[in-house]
């Protein structure tokens, strides 16, 4: 396997810190973006989030038309501070309420936000980031509005390729990542191997691109839309931002562990249909994990069921609202 | 002075970017204070980023000065050269060498080192956007400057430089402070700041657990600090801020330290009262065989204007035009190296806060607006010529 998409579409922030440049492309190729948070419970941190990316790319430079927030239901006060901050704010359960099932998770927000946007550009960024910055965003925007190449841009947070000296040193993902996503891409995708964390929660595309994809419900999300992606049109279509340091909630291993197991039915999903793999037996839906209470071993069961949505362009309210819209190119 | 009157609207405008400034204060707040990996110098960090922001916002000077305050200059329209210069510190009481997280709610800001200063100077870093939003002009150059040696040892290092090293004469200095709103400060009582730290041997300290102890040692200098009888004429009074002694609940200290402020209005007082308490750690030292050694940590000489002076009276107008209940006390701080310079000058703080010099210290957003407003208003007194009356 070649590295020379790891080298090509590989690129640091900083490389597209001139945000006016961004702007003047923007306006050039006649693009509108759209700013999306997904949140549960976001109360802590959504307000810095909006306040910043509101200060430097709306107020200072127009690089963002919109900012929304899709909420599963929060139960603290994230949707009245993102209202009082000026985002556009929506619960998803209100969104489409017409469609015969509603979800809860990140995916069904991230599915629906398409049909909120407006934009030609999404951008999606998690909710829980400390230590937010408009980087988060115009770092991920650089390379599609730079190349035209590039559909898709996806973050990560380590500095892979060279600080000091030129020297090489090892870099990585979280642990779901080197511990599960790397040894099956290795697996099945080797090329996808290049993408340094695929489970990064930020990345941006290009609604053409977006909305042709499913987008599991659940963990699986961003296993989904990479392996689609590459199905479709290639990794050529992909980059991969480094955005610094990213400090967020931490998980617990056994967190971790029903994460895995959200990812996994994605993936075998996604192989089956690919007929990479035959399984002759269904997959179980719940997650088991133990405990120990008063001296006792427990089981805990976790259901996790593995919904997933249908690329909303098979929606007809949503050709309705963006009919005029044109399908991207086969692979590339 | 009609321009007054549009005040209260500037208070309702500068909310439609309050953004801007909530953003600059959390970029500098979270900004680590210690050396960049470019610049040795102290507080580099935020020195870059203070810059930095003013730089992207097309200030038309920025550059740092020989310690690496860093600077910018709005140019005015008509400029004789007679800058009115905005100041703020960067370092905090709160020395954060890691990176630290401000939080937002809706009606809060919080986190360590926001109050003293980051509010301060994150407000002067937002000053060319809202003045711009507002249409507000200038004849004369404003220079804003983040300061970046103020607090402790550093004893007002960077302010002294920055006067001392200014080409032109400055028209009149404002010191922001983030909070308390409502503070004029115009004048500075003369201060020395000082700590004593205690040792007891360590061999005296094992042989005698009941009578060699820091702790107690430096309690018996707090009472013979408070013999010294001091004059209600001039005013002076000494203020005993911090104390530190010991590690466990049932373990002797061998060392600690108390930190202190003699004030006073006149600078004879200051340095007579500082004798006295030098002659206290002697005998106290002498007698409890224990090192007592007296420590200066910084000084500031007396200076003030009257309360007739036209600045002080443009900034009450100012206040009372925006409903802001003016208290005036004294200031130690950036105000004195201006005033000490003949350079008429005051402080004003931004907004109201709570949980001052704490990690969780927080402001209410709500009373930013008015607080900005307020330092408009004065900054436009004095292009007008107030402080030439």
């Amino acid at each position: 396997m070649s590295d020379s998409w790891l080298n090509r579409n590989t690129f640091h922030h900083s490389r597209f810190s001139n945000i006016r440049e961004l702007v003047e492309l923007k306006e050039k190729k006649k693009l509108s973006i759209s700013l999306c948070f997904p949140t549960l419970n976001e109360e802590k941190t959504i307000a810095k989030e909006i306040i910043i990316m509101r200060s430097e790319l709306v107020l200072k430079y127009p690089l963002l038309d919109e900012i929304l927030v899709i909420d599963s239901g929060s139960s603290d006060h994230t949707v009245d501070i993102a209202s009082e901050y000026g985002a556009k704010v929506y619960v998803a359960n209100e969104i489409l309420p017409d469609i015969e099932d509603q979800f809860r998770g990140k995916g069904e927000n991230l599915w629906k936000a398409l049909y909120e946007a407006r934009g030609d550009i999404i951008v999606y960024l998690d909710a829980d980031i400390k230590n937010i910055h408009h980087r988060f965003a115009y770092g991920l925007l650089g390379p599609l509005l730079m190349d035209d190449k590039i559909k898709f841009s996806k973050a990560f947070y380590d500095r892979p390729i060279t600080e000091e000296s030129g020297l090489k040193r090892p870099f990585g993902g979280g642990r779901v990542t080197e511990l599960l996503i790397r040894p099956l891409f290795s697996l099945l995708y080797p090329e996808l191997t290049q993408i340094i964390q695929p489970l990064s929660g930020e990345y941006a595309g290009y609604r053409e691109i977006l909305d042709q994809l499913h987008f599991p419900i659940g963990y699986g999300v961003e296993t989904g839309m990479l392996l689609e992606i590459y199905e479709k049109w290639g990794l050529g279509v992909v980059a991969q931002v480094d955005l610094d340091k990213r400090i967020h909630r931490n998980q617990d291993t056994l967190a971790l562990g029903r994460m895995s197991f959200g990812i996994l039915q994605a993936f075998f999903r996604y192989i089956e249909k690919q007929e990479k793999i035959k399984l002759d037996t269904g997959l179980f839906d719940k997650m088991l994990q133990y405990q120990v209470t008063d001296q006792k071993y427990e089981a805990q069961i976790f259901q996790i069921e593995e919904r997933v949505r249908p690329p909303i362009t098979e929606l007809e309210e949503y050709v309705k609202r963006f009919r005029k819209r044109k399908k991207t190119n086969a692979r590339q | 002075m009609d321009f007054l009157s549009r005040l209260p609207e500037y208070e309702a405008m500068i909310k439609v970017i309050r953004e801007i400034v909530l953003t600059d204060i959390m970029l500098l707040g979270q900004t680590p204070c210690g050396s960049s990996k470019n610049d040795p110098r102290p507080n580099s960090r935020r020195a870059e980023v203070f810059l930095n922001r003013l730089s992207e916002a097309q200030v038309n000077e920025c550059s740092t000065d020989s310690m690496g305050n860093p600077y910018a200059v709005i140019k005015g329209n008509a400029s004789k050269n007679h800058p009115i210069m905005l100041v703020a510190h960067m370092d905090t009481t709160i020395n954060t060498e890691a990176e630290s997280h401000y939080s937002v709610s809706d009606e809060y800001l919080m986190g360590p080192g926001l109050l003293d200063n980051s509010l301060g100077a994150g407000v002067i870093m937002s000053l060319p956007h809202i003045l711009k939003m507002l249409n507000v002009t200038f004849n004369e150059d404003i220079v804003l400057v983040g300061l970046t040696e103020s607090l402790r040892e550093s004893n007002l290092k960077s302010i002294r430089q920055v006067l001392s090293g200014w080409k032109s004469p400055i028209q009149a200095g404002i010191c922001v402070e983030g909070g308390e709103r409502g503070r004029l400060n115009y004048f500075s009582r003369g201060m020395i700041r000082a700590e004593i730290h205690c040792e007891i041997p360590k061999e005296l300290g094992w042989r005698d657990t009941q009578g060699l102890n820091a702790m107690l040692t430096i309690n018996e200098v707090i009472n013979s600090i408070l013999e010294i009888r001091l004059p209600l004429r001039p005013h002076t009074r000494i203020v005993l801020g911090k104390v530190q002694s010991g590690f466990k609940h049932g373990e002797i200290p061998l060392a600690g330290v108390l930190g202190f402020e003699i004030h006073s209005d006149s600078d004879k007082m200051v340095n007579e009262t500082y004798e006295k308490v030098d002659a206290i750690c002697g005998n106290i030292g002498h007698r409890n065989s224990a090192y007592i050694l007296l420590k200066r940590i910084s000084n500031v000489k007396a200076a003030k204007l009257t309360y007739h002076h036209p600045l002080v009276k443009a900034a009450t107008k100012v206040m009372e035009v925006l409903d802001i209940q003016p208290v005036y006390e004294s200031s130690e701080s950036e105000l004195s190296a201006f005033l000490n310079q003949s350079i008429p000058a005051i402080t004003l703080g931004i907004v109201n806060g709570e949980n001052y010099h704490q990690e969780n210290a927080k402001m209410h957003i709500e009373s930013m607006y008015k607080g900005i407003a307020q330092l408009i208003g004065v900054m436009l007194c004095i292009d007008r010529g107030v402080c030439h009356e």
